[in-house]
């Protein structure tokens, strides 16, 4: 089974050409088909859930590894591996994908064959940056999200769709060119022709790649530039509630709920193990950023009209969570950050999902425009209410147990402390505020003529959100076996930050 | 034997003459004929070094730029068919649809 | 034995859970799923009656080992919490008063949700909170406390929002949630901090090394603090979030939007008793620290008095009774602060009786009366609802310290330690304070019986009835609990002492039992009657119109409107906290965010723009301008290196 991880990386690839150009398709058959095959990736990826034996997560090193010459002339590879860092990614991209895909029934009615086809190869992309380990082939899964992305907001956006696909694709094309600047510097620094980021990060932990501090510094602000503008990371976050805004439902779902990881899980697989040293001396920097983000977010998510807006900016707040919890730079804050990446992804591709489920009702996303839809549609708010809380991070549902491991990571580091935490905890209080302020105007309130008239959910959102919702209440009762798989793995990371931080 | 500075010579006029062409003429047919005149005239002073210093690698150099050439003209005239079709016209002032 | 309690106790959690999942997902009806919901908190009342029982039969210094861990909950490197439960003789109180009195109060809900649009929901709330409550005190880690301590908020949250057609009932919910939110922020840090210091969150691990956090500092803003007062005052933040003290006390009596039944168990007898049972569980950490149980103590006292003076001037009867409830738990807060755990453990085990007894009264009149809530448009009530009168009067009897009725006892436990005083020695004013707050309390419950009781009917528009008695028998079983409670730590007996004595050994807490101290007594007896016979003879003789105006207001001038308007506490919010956040929220999405940081991104487009609008003029589109520059480049080119050539 030593070709997992390629099949599970180009299938959907192969799907959105059979999507695209298969003859005589309709827009029914292809939604279908792209489900089929969406489904078809998510059932191979499951014997990789740690403990079914594909993936073992009690070690510490890559697992599956695929290695083949690819551009011998620059030492490029075609290397793809798991680990435990990537391993829950992996899989949270598989199981959203098809969710996407679903929401795309109601959601998508014009040039269906080429958004499904986008879909698919949107996934390749997402599933190569988490899987691929030289740099030069994470460079281009890397960049090779933005096209699907762009398309898929230029295409089926909503007024504005221009003006914001353009605003995403070049802020974070412009940010990314500079991670292709640093990429090029580590391969000619190195001098060994080769891309390999596991044998690179080697000879830095034994000494034998040394880069010079302030050099090291540079690149790490490079690679930085990258995954800060994808997170977002404040206050490079203003692309993301235009994105949002104007994406069509299932877009904005797979950009909450897999894009933003990607930055993320970069600043950990790079910035952390590349950059020890430069880590430790950005990491204050960075958590005040992130702080900052966790408040702001909330602050002004608080002040939207637009229910997407709102939605869009509380993605700022938690993902500050999760930058606090890798610039915690200790295993407690690591694993936090890493769980937190796939619990927003849940909550928060749950929540444009029941946004969007009311927007095909009603043709409008302003809080205003609702009312009452606990008189009228009591099942949609009672999953409504439950992935809100996940959101506010309510124990026993899975954002508490990502947001509290964050916490308690940030409260012991030696390089944020207490006043990073307490600061923290203001936005947990702030995400109450908003959320609960959204839900009191939609979903309590008075049923307005426009409203009373709303049917509640059907099956097939049902089928969308039942799985999400059983993620929530698993993550947030049990998450130990995710925390787990990953243990090994973030603790090889953290010893390699500094043999003081290891022990915490 | 002729010297080669005649040939030289007769090349550096004849890429004279082209340039001329290509700067003055507004039929884009002329200013094509004015580009042959000009990959010729490079042919011309290509062969006469070539046999100046026997060496055989200006010829076969020549011969690369007969084969451009002619690609050249091949899609030069096939976009010159396709304005005309289009604008009704081969007047290359008038084709300014580039204008920033 | 052990083992049957490790089966035991799950259940006692299991069982309203269960009662939660059925109603969910099977039943539609409103009076069967009441019932569904009374048996699952009855059934978990006898498990928990059985454990209990099983516990009381333990060697004493086994008492406090009944530790048992589900699963591991949280495994994440060196952060390792379980989902474990511990049952000693302090959770076991807890566990009869939450599953007895909620049992009582599912019982009355029955009838008192009959008419409402969605019981079913009501009841799946009702159980879930009874599961969520019980998590909270068994739990053998903060981690889990902190578990249930927020699922009783959301719980509280739901109930108060049952009605959310009604604009003050979607408000209040969500004020209660955010303040408890703003509490939780408090207990959480503390919880961080105990995690750093002690690498766990395990009572059994936290507690025997307590001591270890004397002497121990960290630094902040105002200079190096001890570490004990830093984490117990953040303790205190929860505290005063979940128990409704100063300064986050403002939601409870906005919570009484919320169905009758609901504020007896949440907002009077269980939930908001959950900050007293915090301290008292966390006393090994209090000890450490005198600055914060002193200030603990003032907290509790300064919300006792304040709450008592506002509850008279209240007109609505739940208010009253929510002011009341502010008041008593001040009174709790206060003894945990002093270090008289068991007196608060009393004190909140019989408040929990008599005033659910209290609110369930209440909602009784409220049933019978057609939905009125202003007591000036009752009066008279006692002739129309004998039951209710009279189970009402045992709890006010209670509530004001009436000897025999159980509040005298626990109440008057509580001003003994203050007087008598604990390791933290005495506390005279604080005391006194608590007598005068005693006696306020006999006033404004005297008050509330004359207007709504005694005297002629003043709004006649409405014909009140005597409730079924699926609710008057809970009220009956109350009130007779309400006037024996008292026995459970009676002077000289001190069972309640004894039995609790196990867990107070571990952070060696444990006080001699109070002696009964006469002339206190007599003092605060004789108080409490006077101030009743004022508020008598000032409410119940004479006939008002149902419209009056308190006579007090003409005499206390404007103390009178403090009280009526709750000192201004909500005012004073709004001004300083609500407006100003909503102002910056709407300065940062109008203003700062797209015109500074959005400026600054399409700023540098519009820059890339400019330079290209520049650019555009040299590109005529005429092929032969092109070319004319192609040649002069060409030509620059080969002189340059013509040049170079020659030189």
């Amino acid at each position: 089974m030593n070709f997992l991880l390629s099949l599970i990386v180009w299938l959907p690839l192969l799907g959105a050409l059979v999507v695209l150009f298969a003859p005589g398709l309709s827009d029914h058959t292809a939604k279908r088909v792209a489900l089929v095959w969406s489904l078809a990736v998510f059932v191979l990826s499951l014997p990789l859930i740690p403990g079914l034996g594909v993936f073992d997560g009690a070690r510490a090193e890559l697992q599956l590894v695929e290695r083949v010459p690819w551009i011998s002339a620059f030492g490029v590879d075609y290397f793809l591996a798991v680990d435990g860092i990537s391993i829950w990614l992996v899989l949270l991209t598989t199981f959203l994908t098809p969710i996407t895909i679903l929401s795309t029934f109601d959601a998508i009615n014009t040039r269906v064959r080429a958004f499904e086809a986008f879909m698919l190869a949107l996934q390749t992309g997402m599933l190569g940056v988490f899987l691929a380990q030289d740099l030069f082939l994470f460079y281009i899964f890397w960049e090779f999200t933005l096209v699907p992305m762009y398309f898929l907001i230029g295409i089926w956006g909503g007024a504005r769709r221009i003006y914001a696909t353009v605003k995403f694709f070049l802020y974070t094309f412009a940010a990314s060119v500079l991670m292709l600047l640093a990429i090029i510097a580590l391969y000619v620094l190195w001098g060994q022709n080769s891309f390999s980021l596991p044998d690179m990060v080697q000879a830095i932990r034994n000494n034998q790649f040394v880069l010079d501090q302030n050099l090291g510094r540079w690149l790490f602000l490079a690679f930085f530039a990258a995954f800060a503008v994808k997170v977002p990371l404040w206050p490079f976050h203003s692309w993301l509630p235009d994105a949002h805004t104007e994406a069509p439902t299932p877009g904005s779902v797979i950009l909450a709920g897999v894009l933003l990881k990607l930055g993320g899980y970069g600043f950990i697989r790079f910035n952390l193990q590349l950059f020890p040293e430069a880590s430790r001396f950005f990491a204050p920097a960075i958590g005040v950023l992130a702080v900052i983000g966790i408040i702001y977010g909330a602050w002004i998510a608080y002040a939207q009209t637009d229910i997407k807006k709102l939605v869009a900016y509380s993605s700022v707040s938690h993902m500050g969570f999760v930058v606090l919890g890798i610039f915690a730079l200790n295993p407690i804050g690591i694993h936090g950050a890493i769980l937190q990446m796939v619990n927003h992804g849940i909550s928060t591709g749950a929540l444009f999902l029941i946004v969007g489920m009311i927007y095909e009702r009603r043709h409008s996303r302003e809080i205003d425009a609702f009312g009452g839809l606990w008189r009228v549609m009591p099942v949609y708010t009672f999953l409504s209410l439950l992935i809100i809380m996940s959101s506010i991070g309510l124990p026993a549902l899975n954002g508490f147990v990502g947001e509290a491991t964050i916490m308690f990571g940030t409260f012991s580091s030696p390089f944020l402390g207490w006043e990073f935490a307490a600061f923290g905890l203001i936005g947990v209080i702030l995400a109450a505020v908003y959320l609960l302020w959204m839900f009191r105007r939609v979903m309590m309130g008075d049923v307005t003529e426009a409203t009373a008239k709303m049917r509640d959910i059907s099956r097939l959102e049902l089928s969308m959100l039942i799985p999400l919702v059983a993620l929530i209440l698993l993550i947030g009762l049990y998450p130990t076996p995710f925390f787990r798989a990953m243990n090994e793995s973030v603790t090889a990371l953290a010893n390699g930050l500094g043999p003081v931080l290891a022990a915490r | 034997m002729v010297p080669t500075e005649y040939y030289v010579l007769l090349s550096t006029v004849l890429f004279t003459i082209g340039v001329i062409g290509v700067l003055t003429r507004r039929s884009a047919l002329v200013v094509f004929m004015s580009v042959e005149l000009m990959l010729n005239s490079a042919n011309l002073a290509l062969v006469a070094f070539s046999r100046q210093w026997n060496h055989v690698d200006g010829q076969i150099l020549t011969f690369f730029v007969i084969t451009v050439a002619a690609a050249e003209v091949a899609v030069g005239l096939a976009l010159l068919v396709g304005i005309f079709r289009t604008r009704r016209t081969t007047n290359v002032d008038e084709v300014n649809t580039m204008r920033g | 034995m052990e083992e049957t309690l490790f089966t035991l106790i799950p259940a006692i959690i299991v069982l309203p859970l269960l009662g939660a999942l059925i109603n969910t997902f099977l039943i539609r009806d409103g009076r069967r799923a009441g019932m569904v919901a009374s048996l699952a908190c009855g059934a978990a009342f006898v498990v928990g009656l059985a454990a209990f029982a099983l516990l009381a039969g333990l060697p004493h210094e086994e008492q406090t080992h009944i530790d048992l861990t589900l699963w591991q909950w949280i495994d994440a490197g060196p952060l390792d919490v379980p989902f474990g439960f511990l049952f000693d003789p302090l959770s076991a109180v807890m566990v009869l008063l939450i599953t007895g009195v909620g049992s009582l109060i599912h019982v009355f809900s029955i009838g008192y949700m009959a008419h409402d649009a969605r019981p079913v929901r009501y009841f799946v709330y009702l159980n879930l909170f009874v599961a969520a409550m019980l998590i909270l005190v068994l739990a053998n880690n903060y981690l889990l406390l902190f578990l249930g301590w927020e699922g009783v908020g959301l719980c509280s949250y739901l109930l108060i929002g049952h009605s959310f057609e009604r604009k003050e009932a979607r408000y209040a919910s969500m004020k209660a949630f955010v303040m408890n939110r703003i509490g939780d922020f408090g207990l959480m840090l503390a919880l961080l901090a105990l995690f750093q210091h002690f690498g766990s969150l395990n009572y059994g691990v936290i507690f025997p090394r307590a001591a270890e956090l004397a002497g121990q500092q960290i630094n902040w803003v105002l200079g190096p603090t001890a570490l004990a007062s830093a984490i117990a005052f953040c303790m205190l933040i929860g505290v005063s979030g979940k128990s409704a003290q100063i300064p986050l006390w403002t939601w409870l009596p906005d919570a009484m939007a919320g169905p009758t039944p609901a504020s007896a168990l949440i907002h009077a007898a269980t939930m908001v008793t959950s900050g007293v049972y915090l301290i008292v569980r966390s006393h090994s950490i209090f000890l450490q620290t005198q600055a914060i149980s002193n200030l603990t103590v003032y907290v509790g006292v300064a919300t006792a008095f304040v709450a008592a003076s506002i509850a008279i001037g209240q007109y609505d009867i739940k208010r009253v009774l929510a002011f009341s409830t502010v008041s008593q738990l001040g009174f709790m807060v206060a003894a945990a602060g002093m270090g008289a755990y068991t007196a608060a453990i009393f004190h909140l085990l019989t408040h929990g009786v008599f005033k659910a007894l209290l609110f369930l009264g209440a909602g009784s009149v409220i049933h019978g009366a057609h939905d009125v809530q202003d007591m000036r448009r009752m009066g008279g009530l006692r002739s129309a609802m004998p039951t209710t009168f009279l189970t009402y009067m045992a709890g006010t009897l209670a509530l004001s310290g009436i000897p025999i009725w159980a509040g005298f006892f626990s109440k008057d436990e509580i001003i003994g330690s203050a007087f008598h005083g604990t390791r933290f020695g005495t506390y005279p004013v604080s005391g006194t304070i608590l007598i005068i707050t005693a006696a306020l309390t006999a006033f404004y419950m005297a008050r509330q019986v004359s207007l709504v009781f005694l005297g002629q009917q003043r709004d006649t528009s409405y014909h009140a009835h005597e409730s079924e008695p699926i609710m008057t028998i809970p009220l009956w079983i109350l009130a007779v609990g309400s006037t024996i409670a008292g026995i459970i730590n009676f002077p000289g007996l001190h069972f309640l002492d004894h039995f609790l004595e196990p867990v107070f050994e571990v952070g060696h807490a444990v006080q001699e039992p109070l002696e009964f101290n006469i002339p206190l007594a007599i003092i605060t007896v004789v108080l409490a009657l006077a101030a009743g016979w004022v508020a008598y003879q000032v409410y119940g003789k004479r006939q008002w119109k149902k419209t009056f105006r308190d006579p007090l207001a003409r005499y206390l001038g404007v103390f009178f409107e403090g009280f009526e308007q709750r000192w201004y506490a909500d005012d004073v919010y709004d001004t300083m906290v609500v407006r100003p956040f909503k102002a910056t929220a709407s300065f940062l999405s109008r203003i700062l965010d797209p015109l500074g940081i959005d400026g600054l991104v399409n700023g540098a487009a519009w820059l890339v723009g400019f330079g290209g609008r520049g650019l555009r003029r040299a590109q005529t589109g005429y092929v032969r301008s092109y070319t004319l520059v192609f040649f002069l480049g060409v030509i620059a080119v080969l002189g340059y290196f013509g040049f170079a050539t020659v030189r």
